[in-house]
């Protein structure tokens, strides 16, 4: 065949030629008016705006002003609107994260119809990170440092320079969504993600704060779209609802802020398929989770790719895991 | 709602009005599934609808959008390479999706397609960009974010790639047409399992 029709074939092939692409581009058009319903978050500024002195002045005194009327009222500026409960919410994200207590566990449960199906707990201590999955088997993996370590089947742990170019591009992955989790940017994402943010308060002096989302690219929960099954926990991954059908799908989201203002649990939950999913995410032992430590050393074999070590303790283990 | 969330609106009606076609084909060729195709669509959309200040105007937006679309799709790919470890543990399977690449009846189009998967992904990506979603050597450069002259360059390697592999492909497909044609040809193939096994008893 002469070359030139080739590129008059691979043209042809266009899925754009195909029958039924018109109508998968109008399958699109539902989803223009979601994502146009998904909250803008305010632009950051780079650096904090300085006030001029004498409008810092007249700002003092407002408050001042707002301050004697609400004492003398019995007005409680805070609470109430909208607007404030996200605030407030930010506010216990901001208090909980990795920046501001030292240490901290992050139990996430992964439930269908009250079943849990998958458990992943993840630890911070200063910048170190510990990262347990259980489903049918348990798997873990450690941040020491500029070491990290990964359970193996056989009970010992694989050892990789974190710091060095070999650390497998899997590790690199759980490691960037663990310091995405204990920094508190998923959570704030979730909030952002979340419309009508309410705020109730608990008889025990904790405080909720419910809405909804759409699963939207936003928000939502990993259905493999291979297999059909569920599978990633959503505060490890915020990653779109893969099916089309369950992208309408509206989320219910409720975080639970102890009277210490720090987060207690966060309750991500949803129908799919006709079966109840929730993932609650415990927040637990703020500012008194152990130090994460090195696996002992008798039980620890070198990965592959590691360089900046030397010599591989055991030779077939590092073919196993590289 | 102000004006300028109305005018906010406006455009961004328009940029999806305009690209929603193109992106969907870009994502149903770089994709494994529909559900990934979707998801892919989405979140460029979206990044659309919450940078629009940042998406250029006029003809820039395009190139733009694919740029977008090619981040999200690799974004895509490492985290399934990541879900794939935690997908092994998984045995909960409520199969929803009837998922996998849509695989053509037509025998030039299922041609170019198994060409096409024998060319590097590099060679792929800026032969669809150019063949398919139609952009300029320009564009592509802006969407691969390299000098445009490396586009061109690369744009004219792939389509040299792939005429020779096509037309290899064709040649092979031709023959063994003519060989399936001949007396006995085809029946010899499919009969010779059973004399093997005859021969074996």
């Amino acid at each position: 065949m002469p070359s030139s029709e080739s590129l008059e074939d691979l043209r042809r092939a266009n899925p754009r030629n195909q029958p039924g692409f018109a109508e998968l581009v109008d399958e699109y058009e539902p989803l223009k008016a979601q994502i146009v319903a998904t909250p803008i978050a305010a632009p950051r500024r780079s650096k904090p705006r300085r006030l001029p002195r004498r409008r810092l002045i007249g700002v003092s005194m407002a408050v001042a002003a707002l301050t004697v009327a609400a004492m003398l009222g019995g007005v409680f500026l805070s609470g109430g609107s909208t607007d404030s409960a996200y605030a407030a919410a930010k506010k216990a994200v901001a208090v909980t994260s990795a920046n501001a207590v030292n240490s901290g566990t992050i139990v996430t449960r992964l439930s269908r119809d009250g079943a849990t199906v998958a458990t992943e707990t993840t630890s911070w201590n200063g910048s170190d990170i510990s990262l347990k999955n259980v489903f049918d088997t348990a798997s873990e993996l450690r941040l020491v440092g500029q070491d990290s370590y990964e359970l193996r089947s056989d009970g010992r742990w694989t050892h990789y320079d974190a710091s060095a170019l070999g650390l497998p591009a899997f590790l690199k992955e759980m490691l960037a969504s663990a310091r995405v989790d204990v920094a508190g940017t998923t959570v704030r994402n979730i909030i952002d993600a979340t419309s009508g943010l309410e705020q109730t308060e608990n008889a025990d002096g904790s405080t909720t704060y419910s809405g909804t989302a759409n699963a939207d690219a936003s928000i939502g929960v990993v259905i493999d779209t291979t297999t059909g099954s569920v599978l990633a926990l959503v505060t490890r991954a915020i990653r779109p609802i893969a099916n089309a059908k369950d992208r309408s799908t509206v989320v219910s989201v409720q975080l639970t802020v102890g009277s210490d203002g720090l987060i207690s649990s966060l309750r991500v939950s949803f129908q799919s398929d006709g079966k109840s999913w929730a993932q609650t995410s415990d927040y637990s032992q703020l500012g008194s989770t152990p130090a994460i430590t090195a696996p002992a050393a008798g039980t620890v074999v070198e990965g592959k790719l590691v360089k900046a070590h030397a010599p591989v303790a055991d030779p077939s283990a590092a073919t196993k895991t590289g | 709602m102000t004006e300028a969330e109305r005018e906010r609106r406006r455009r961004f009606d328009a940029l999806f009005r305009e690209n929603i076609a193109g992106i969907a084909s870009y994502c149903s060729w770089r994709s494994r599934s529909s559900g990934d195709e979707q998801d892919a669509v989405a979140e460029v959309f979206l990044t659309v609808w919450r940078r629009l200040d940042d998406v250029p105007a006029g003809e820039a937006a395009r190139p733009w959008l694919y740029a977008t679309a090619r981040r999200v799709m690799a974004n895509q790919a490492r985290a399934q390479a990541r879900r794939a470890r935690l997908n092994e543990k998984l045995t909960t399977v409520s199969s929803n999706d009837e998922g996998g690449a849509q695989q053509s009846e037509d025998p030039v189009a299922a041609l170019v397609h198994d060409v096409l998967c024998r060319l590097t992904p590099r060679d792929r990506e800026v032969l669809l960009l150019a063949e398919w979603e139609g952009l300029s050597p320009a564009e592509i450069a802006k969407v691969l974010r390299c000098p445009a002259v490396t586009a061109r360059g690369r744009l004219h390697r792939a389509r040299r790639r792939f005429r020779a592999a096509y037309d290899e492909s064709q040649a092979q497909s031709d023959a063994s047409e003519a060989r399936r044609q001949l007396p006995g040809g085809g029946a010899a193939h499919l009969i010779q399992p059973s004399r093997q096994i005859a021969s074996e008893r």
